[in-house]
C-alpha cells in the first residue's frame, strides 16, 4: 500500500478553524478521519481525468475540452492539499494510504466517442453531479468561514467537472445511432450499480450532530438520501432527455444490487 | 436540526440540477421531487427487485434491503472521488432488454 504524504504542502498554507475548542474530542475524531480519508481519495482521483485526456484526444473532442481535463487532474490535487490543510487543522497528521488505484476502462469494444462517453457519463454525469449535491449541502451547513472557503473551492471545481460531463454527453449523444445509444444504455446499468457500490457505506455511517457536520463528518443517512435524489431527480432525467435509456438502467442497476 | 439538514439539502440538489440543465428541464423536475420529499421522484418509477412485488425506487426502501447486503467497497471513499468508471459487461445489454 502506498501513502500519500502532504504534510509540507500543508504546513506552508496552516489553517486556523474558529470555535473548535467548542467541539468535543470524539466528534472531532470522527470529522478527522473523514478529513483524511477524502484526502487521500480526492488526490487519487487526479489520475482518472489524466486518463480521460487520451480517450478524448482518440474521440476527436476540440482542444478546449481536452485542456479543462488536463486542468482537472491539478484540480483534484490541489482538492487534496486543502483537505490536508484541514486535517492538521484538526490537529492531525495528513498522511493515509491511498485508495486502491484502479485502472479507467479504456472500452476498446466500442468506437471512441462511444468509449470516452462511458466514462464521462460516470464521472461528469454521475460521480462529480452526485458531490456537487453533497458539497453544496455541506457547505451550507459548515461553521467556521475558513471552512466555508476550502468547501467554495471544492465546490467550484466539482461544479466544473460535472458541467464538462453534461456539455459533453449534449455534444456527442446526438452523434450516436440508436444501437449505440442502446449499447450505452447497457453500460448505464453498470455504472448505476457501480455507483449505488461506492455510496452504499453511508449506509454503515451513523448520522452525527450538527456540530460535528460543521466541521466536515459525514452524516450517513443524509448523505445517502442525497445521493438518491440527485441520480433520480438529476442524472437520469438529464441523461434521458438525449434519448439514452437511463431510467431503465436504474431499475436494472437496483434490481441487481438489491435482491436479497 | 432536521430542518437546516433539509434546507441544505435542498440547495446542494439544486446546484446539481442546474449543472444538469441545459433549458431548465431538469432543474424543474428536481425541484419537483423536492417539494414532495416522501414521493418518488418524477419519472422515477419502482423497481420491483424481491419477488414479492415491493417496490424499491426511494432511498429508504434501498437502504433496508443494501443493509443486510455485504456490499463490495470499491477501495475509496464515498463522496469523494470520483472513482475509475466501472468496465462494460456484455450480459447487461439482455439484462436492460429484460426492464423494458
Amino acid at each position: 500500500m502506498t501513502t500519500l504524504d502532504l504534510r509540507r504542502e500543508a504546513k506552508k498554507h496552516p489553517l486556523v478553524l474558529d470555535g473548535l475548542d467548542r467541539i468535543p474530542d470524539e466528534e472531532r475524531a470522527v470529522a478527522l478521519d473523514n478529513w483524511r480519508d477524502r484526502m487521500a481519495s480526492e488526490y487519487a482521483s487526479a489520475r482518472v481525468f489524466a486518463a480521460l485526456v487520451p480517450q478524448l484526444m482518440r474521440a476527436g473532442v476540440s482542444h478546449g475540452q481536452i485542456a479543462k481535463v488536463a486542468d482537472m487532474i491539478g484540480q483534484e490535487m490541489n482538492h487534496g492539499i486543502l483537505c490536508a490543510r484541514v486535517v492538521m487543522a484538526l490537529g492531525g497528521d495528513p498522511e493515509a494510504s491511498f485508495p486502491e488505484l484502479r485502472d479507467v476502462p479504456t472500452h476498446d469494444d466500442v468506437a471512441p466517442v462511444e468509449a470516452v462517453l462511458r466514462n464521462v457519463i460516470s464521472v461528469g454525469c454521475c460521480s462529480e453531479t452526485v458531490a456537487v449535491a453533497l458539497v453544496g449541502t455541506e457547505r451550507e451547513q459548515a461553521g467556521a468561514p475558513a471552512l466555508r472557503e476550502v468547501l467554495d473551492r471544492i465546490l467550484s471545481d466539482e461544479a466544473k467537472h460535472a458541467r464538462f460531463g453534461w456539455r459533453l454527453v449534449a455534444e456527442l449523444a446526438p452523434t450516436l445511432d440508436p444501437k449505440a445509444k442502446e449499447r450505452l444504455g447497457a453500460y448505464l446499468v453498470a455504472a448505476f450499480e457501480h455507483q449505488i457500490s461506492f455510496h452504499a457505506p453511508f449506509l454503515r455511517w451513523p448520522s452525527v450532530s450538527d456540530r460535528a457536520i460543521s466541521i466536515g463528518a459525514v452524516d450517513g443517512p443524509l448523505n445517502w438520501q442525497i445521493f438518491v435524489d440527485t441520480i433520480q431527480t438529476v442524472t437520469i432525467p438529464g441523461l434521458e432527455r438525449y434519448g439514452l435509456p437511463a431510467q431503465r438502467a436504474w431499475q436494472a442497476a437496483v434490481a441487481s444490487v438489491c435482491v436479497s | 436540526m432536521e430542518a437546516n439538514r433539509d434546507k441544505a439539502r435542498r440547495k446542494g440538489l439544486r446546484m446539481a440540477a442546474q449543472l444538469a440543465a441545459i433549458g431548465g428541464f431538469v432543474a424543474a423536475s428536481a425541484a419537483a421531487g423536492l417539494s414532495q420529499a416522501d414521493e418518488p421522484a418524477p419519472g422515477a418509477a419502482a423497481a420491483e427487485v424481491d419477488g414479492r412485488g415491493r417496490p424499491l425506487a426511494n432511498a429508504e426502501d434501498m437502504a433496508e434491503v443494501l443493509k443486510v447486503r455485504d456490499m463490495p467497497t470499491l477501495g475509496c471513499v464515498p463522496k469523494w472521488g470520483p472513482p475509475a468508471p466501472p468496465e462494460m459487461r456484455p450480459e447487461l445489454v439482455d439484462r436492460l432488454a429484460e426492464v423494458a
